[in-house]
């Protein structure tokens, strides 16, 4: 996995940084916010209305069932005292979403910093990069934010970082066929 | 989306129609460009072709005018100068940019004949001029029913007068027409023809267009004066014209400006569908009937100006919100290329600011594909010279 400070590389088995020394179980100690995961969506912040929340699980749902992946939405108050990137890095190898493969996309939505996160497992790198889902919420997520509409931007995002995945699962699906 | 499924549609419709109308104006198939002489009617015999091809061929020689005879039955109820008109740019006659093209034809059954001058010609061979060379050359032959005979004088005729001409521009030093490449020629709007309408019993009843005043004399029975004069010659009812077509691109301009720049459509799209066909129309039949209303460049410039238009409001077509019927934005971006391997992933954005519709849909771009050109191109780049693998055997003795 990658390093959230320094895009360097961490070993799975001894998650700490070796150009930056940045070790994920300091995070252990800091961060005690987190509860146990509850389901696809867990609206800590309570940013989302029913309605938008039921959308999105709905969506989500659907990318999971169709996939096999994992997918999961945190909103948060914030991050404090880490950045909203650590954060959401932590998050993603606290809870093994995605299983041991990492098959699974987490996204995260801090409102005090006014940050969206994106955390790609990186057996899913193939299909989308990192610079790609960045992209994506540039597009889709932030023009919504601005006008704090958390339930469209979110909803739209992932529902096109869902659109991705799926495209790229049932072309490799069309290529194994085809060899 | 129904809105814009349906104006689609509308739209399409429209253009079916505009297409049929148009080529319904075309119903009499062009004949085949056999130049100098296509005789469809097989009216010459031998000799009289031989003699009527060796002069276009021998003024081609000199000159490289390209003279051609067309003699047809009938034009099919179509205007016999807008035919032969029709004929000279479908078989571009003479070469481009000189365009010292010239076409005689004939409608015998029509009893008919057109001479069409290209631009070069087109002051020496004036509409009074040619009549004149008609009437006294041409339409006596065939009166008295000798139509081979009037189109072996036609053609000598015109075929002097070339030369004449010619040879005028060539002693006073301009430069030489066969130098140019040959290619498509423009005719101009000069265009004459003749009656030559057996008529003289019926006191002229019978020749279209005739003055009508000097029927008794046996000369302008037939003369007939202007097969078609224009009804847009006049300057008044040219400037009235003219302002209207501006006025109506003036009007469409402003139906842009005002959905692109402010977001507001003036009037429901079909409707302004339904305008824009019918100052297409309008503006096809003007120029389909006043050739001469701006020297053969109006056409051109109001076709352009139609498929520039057409062009443009399918682009927006696709940028009014189906919700509110307003300007809205249209994004599209590619999330993943095509590779030879795998198919891409684009997407497209819609969102609309007046009503904050927002639509995000994904498509797939094919995967791509080496086309036969490139690999002919790389074969071919192998095929040049022997190659050898560094094999091959040999013996000795």
């Amino acid at each position: 996995m990658k390093c959230p400070n320094c895009e360097g590389f961490l070993n799975d088995d001894t998650p700490v940084c070796e150009s930056c020394g940045f070790d994920i179980h300091e995070f252990d100690k800091v961060l005690t916010i987190p509860a146990e995961r509850d389901g696809l969506i867990n609206d800590w912040a309570g940013a989302l209305s029913e309605d938008g929340s039921g959308r999105i699980k709905e969506r989500l749902h659907n990318f999971c069932e169709q996939t096999g992946m994992d997918c999961c939405l945190v909103t948060l108050e914030s991050a404090a005292p880490r950045s909203p990137r650590e954060f959401v890095f932590w998050l993603f190898n606290r809870w093994q979403i995605g299983g041991e493969g990492h098959l699974g996309v987490l996204v995260l939505l801090s409102l005090a910093e006014r940050r969206i996160e994106v955390e790609v497992g990186n057996v899913l790198e193939k299909y989308i990069t990192d610079d790609e889902a960045a992209g994506v919420l540039e597009h889709h997520a932030v023009p919504f934010f601005k006008k704090s509409d958390y339930d469209n931007g979110l909803y739209h995002s992932l529902d096109i970082l869902a659109r991705i995945i799926e495209h790229g699962v049932s072309e490799e699906k069309a290529n194994e066929t085809a060899n | 989306m129904k809105l814009r499924t349906n104006a689609l549609l509308y739209g399409v419709l429209a253009f079916m129609i505009l297409t049929l109308a148009g080529s319904s104006c075309l119903a009499r198939s062009m004949p085949v460009r056999r130049v100098p002489l296509n005789d469809e009617m097989g009216l010459l015999d031998d000799q009289m072709a031989l003699e009527v091809k060796r002069m276009s061929q021998l003024l081609y020689r000199d000159f490289k005018s390209e003279l051609a005879v067309l003699i047809i039955s009938s034009t099919d109820g179509v205007n016999a100068s807008d035919y032969a008109l029709k004929v000279f740019n479908h078989w571009g006659l003479g070469q481009a940019g000189v365009d010292n093209g010239m076409l005689i034809m004939f409608a015998i059954d029509d009893r008919r004949v057109e001479i069409k001058p290209g631009t070069r010609y087109k002051h020496k061979f004036s509409e009074s001029f040619c009549t004149s060379l008609l009437s006294n050359y041409v339409v006596p032959e065939m009166r008295a029913g000798r139509p081979a005979q009037g189109v072996f004088m036609a053609t000598r005729e015109v075929a002097a007068e070339i030369r004449r001409f010619e040879e005028a521009k060539g002693s006073s030093g301009s430069s030489s027409p066969g130098e140019a490449l040959p290619g498509h020629s423009q005719s101009t709007s000069s265009q004459v023809s003749n009656n030559y309408r057996n008529s003289s019993t019926s006191s002229g009843s019978g020749s279209s267009g005739s003055s009508g005043s000097s029927a008794g004399t046996s000369r302008s029975s037939y003369s007939g004066s202007s097969g078609y004069s224009s009804p847009f010659n006049s300057p008044v009812l040219r400037f009235v014209l003219y302002g209207c077509m501006a006025l109506w691109i003036a009007g469409g301009i402003f139906y842009y400006y005002m959905t692109f720049s402010k977001g507001t459509l003036l009037m429901s799209p079909w409707l302004f569908i339904i305008l824009m066909l019918l100052s297409g129309f309008i503006i096809a039949f003007v120029a389909s009937k006043a050739f001469n209303i701006a020297d053969n460049t109006l056409d051109q410039v109001a076709s352009g100006s139609g498929g520039i238009s057409l062009i443009s409001f399918l682009w927006m077509f696709s940028h009014i919100c189906p919700r509110c019927n307003k300007y809205m934005n249209v994004h599209t971006r590619t999330l993943h290329y095509a590779t030879y391997y795998s198919s891409g992933l684009g997407e497209k954005t819609e969102h609309c600011d007046h009503c904050g519709y927002h639509r995000v849909s994904t498509y797939t771009i094919p995967r791509k594909t080496r086309s036969s050109s490139s690999s002919s191109s790389s074969s071919r780049s192998y095929s040049g010279g022997g190659r050898s693998s560094g094999g091959g055997g040999g013996a000795s003795w």
